[in-house]
């Protein structure tokens, strides 16, 4: 809190004390640090959060006959995400999303499969943003290289998801997954075999 | 310029390895990845392995070819000294030996330089042999000195699922030197002393400025003759000047009391902030003149710099306005250090007229006959802190009190002039050498 003064000039013999020129600067002072940091949020970094946050609303469209409870945990978890990226609302949103899609159909549920390859990229696009969205604060500038760079590799990824998404349903065209009990055992081997290169992935990174 | 990174030639060595770190994103994969294969397995659906896929692929594709090693910062300015307003470029060169998704920095700045046009946060990203090399402009704000005293770097590999952060130590210093209006003033001096010099003496002898035309004696240089008044006269007549002499300045810098807010040249001034752009280009004319000049901080009047002349002794001037703190000293201090002020010096003294102890001491001086002037450096327009209700009033009696203090200064035959920049002080540097021809009684 203060005021603006005109000081009398003493050698031209001014003798006038002036408080007009006094200025507002109370009101300023106290929300300045948060003017003073919106000021500097960057484009960049809000068209991420803007992709993220259409890429939530598309996973939320996509879930089947969603529920209110699932609805409104998964906008607060985009909220979340979209706010504090780097925090757990990037599970949250996953994890609701994921709950709605698979009590929307039911536990037996045959979604078509455009709807599934809709929802598998809408949800890849939320996760993928929200990464991104952690490694770029609201005040920092992303440069065009990084940008370019993290889409060519989202690119790569959804190709090689895609070819293994054509072996799912090459192998689901041929053979019943209801009525193969070699397919799920092998389904389950394969997911321990996954899980565990990850797991070794995981502990070697730590190194 | 800086590095990090470069114990060794080995290139385990010479690349550093990061600590990383799991972020919420390799959580999310992780769990997705645990949980949906299951489910498609045990309740026989396929839709939820294909929703599955796309992020288990990001995550192990990530992890696979994932980053051990952090790239090598550094950061380098093309300038260390800048003037107030001025700017110069902070070049960032990054390199690494294996690439990383994204690379966020953050370097630290302190003291009064900053970055207008960004560069505080930069997300950028590096692949192995590919440096990479971008500046942004990096500007002063006020006179002192800015740092960069490091960067904040953070690494993010394996598509942003880790990150490892290091801070990267940079020492590099800003020197910001006081804007310099283009001071000048008139030649005119009290006591102008020393052998050489630009400005007129009260002596008559070599030099450029007319005495006037007297008879010649023997040991006039023949060259001195002026012929038109010889022939008229009919006797040998020679041009008299005046000698040219230098003379010794010395600043004395009142930094005992700061008033205003210093938020940087364009923006609002402090007392101080105005007392050391005005040191700083008086210091300038006159030593550009081969005048001495010498500081004397009050705020500190145990450290006074001896009057010198030459560059370097703008340099080391200069170097001692950077450090120019709000400080305070006695009566009994202040008077001892302006009596060791020569007596034939010019003493400039730079205050805003808000201290009994300076106004004493300077009381004190004019006793002994010093010549002294006083230009007063409380700025125009005031950013006073309130504190309650009675703040209006204090401070309209600190200005009375103030006009008081240079009412007697005044009286005491102290001038007292305005800051303006070029010219404000010759009217009173011209009354000051009238004064200074005529005698007076000397109190001690």
């Amino acid at each position: 809190m203060g005021f603006s003064v005109t000081v009398p000039r003493l050698a031209l013999g001014t003798r006038r004390l002036s408080f007009a020129d006094r200025l507002p600067l109370a009101a300023s002072r106290r929300a300045m640090p948060v003017l003073a940091e919106r000021k500097q949020w960057q484009r960049s970094a809000w068209l991420v959060r803007l992709a993220q946050l259409v890429a939530g609303l598309a996973v939320l469209l996509l879930m089947p006959h969603a529920r209110l409870l699932l609805t409104v945990i998964m906008l607060l978890g985009l909220l979340g995400a979209v706010v504090s990226p780097a925090r757990t609302g990037q599970l949250i949103v996953l994890a609701a999303g994921i709950a709605g899609w698979v009590f929307g159909y039911g536990p037996h549920g045959s979604p078509p499969v455009a709807r599934v390859l809709a929802f598998a990229v809408a949800l890849f696009l939320l996760h993928d943003s929200t990464s991104l969205a952690s490694t770029v604060p609201l005040t920092a500038e992303l440069r065009p290289e990084a940008l370019f760079g993290w889409l060519r590799r989202s690119a790569v990824t959804l190709l090689v998801a895609g070819v293994l998404i054509g072996v799912v349903y090459g192998v689901g065209a041929l053979v019943s997954y209801r009525s193969s009990y070699p397919l799920v055992l092998a389904g389950l081997l394969g997911i321990t075999a996954t899980l565990g290169v990850a797991a070794w992935l995981f502990s070697r990174s730590l190194r | 310029m800086t590095e990090h990174g470069l114990a060794g030639d080995r290139p385990a060595e010479r690349w550093p390895i990061g600590r990383w770190l799991p972020t919420p994103a390799l959580t999310s994969a992780i769990g997705v990845l645990g949980v949906l294969p299951l489910l498609a397995v045990t309740l026989s659906r396929p839709d939820l392995l294909v929703i599955a896929l796309p992020i288990g692929a990001s995550a192990l594709l990530g992890l696979l070819g994932r980053a051990y090693r952090l790239p090598r910062v550094r950061l380098r300015a093309e300038a260390s000294t800048l003037l107030e307003r001025e700017s110069t470029r902070l070049l960032f060169e990054i390199e690494a030996a294996e690439g990383v998704d994204v690379l966020q920095l953050r370097p630290v700045l302190a003291g009064w330089v900053e970055l207008p046009d960004g560069g505080r946060q930069v997300c950028t990203t590096v692949e192995p042999g590919q440096p990479r090399r971008f500046g942004y402009r990096l500007a002063s704000t006020r006179w002192g000195r800015g740092q960069l005293d490091g960067v904040l770097l953070t690494a993010f590999t394996a598509h942003g699922m880790l990150r490892a952060d290091e801070q990267v130590p940079v020492q590099s210093t800003f020197r910001i030197l006081p804007l310099r209006e283009g001071f000048t003033a008139t030649d005119a001096v009290p006591t102008a002393t020393g052998v050489v010099g630009l400005h007129r003496s009260r002596r008559v002898g070599e030099g450029v400025d007319l005495a006037g035309v007297r008879p010649f004696v023997a040991g006039d240089r023949l060259r001195r003759i002026n012929w038109p008044v010889s022939s008229r006269a009919g006797q040998l007549h020679v041009t008299a000047t005046y000698s040219d002499r230098d003379t010794e300045v010395v600043l004395a810098l009142d930094s005992t009391v700061e008033i205003g807010e210093s938020t940087g040249a364009d923006r609002s001034s402090s007392t101080i902030d105005l007392a050391v752009r005005a040191a700083g280009s008086i210091a300038e004319h006159y030593l550009r003149n081969g005048d001495r000049v010498g500081l004397l901080d009050l705020g500190r009047p145990g450290r006074p710099v001896r009057s010198r002349s030459g560059r370097n002794q703008l340099n080391r001037l200069i170097d001692i306005l950077l450090e120019v703190r709000g400080g305070s000293a006695g009566n009994l201090a202040l008077t001892r250090a302006l009596a060791r002020v020569s007596p034939r010096a010019l003493v400039i003294v730079l205050s805003p007229l808000l201290s009994d102890d300076v106004a004493d001491a300077l009381a004190e001086l004019t006793r002994s006959g010093r010549a002294m002037l006083v230009v007063d450096t409380l700025p125009e327009q005031v950013e006073v802190p309130e504190h309650g209700q009675w703040t209006e009033l204090a401070w309209q009696i600190q200005m009375l009190h103030r006009e008081n203090l240079a009412a007697a200064l005044l009286a005491r035959g102290v001038p007292i002039v305005p800051w303006l920049g070029a010219g404000s002080l010759d009217a009173v540097l011209h009354r000051l050498s009238r004064l200074a021809t005529v005698p007076r009684a000397v109190g001690r």
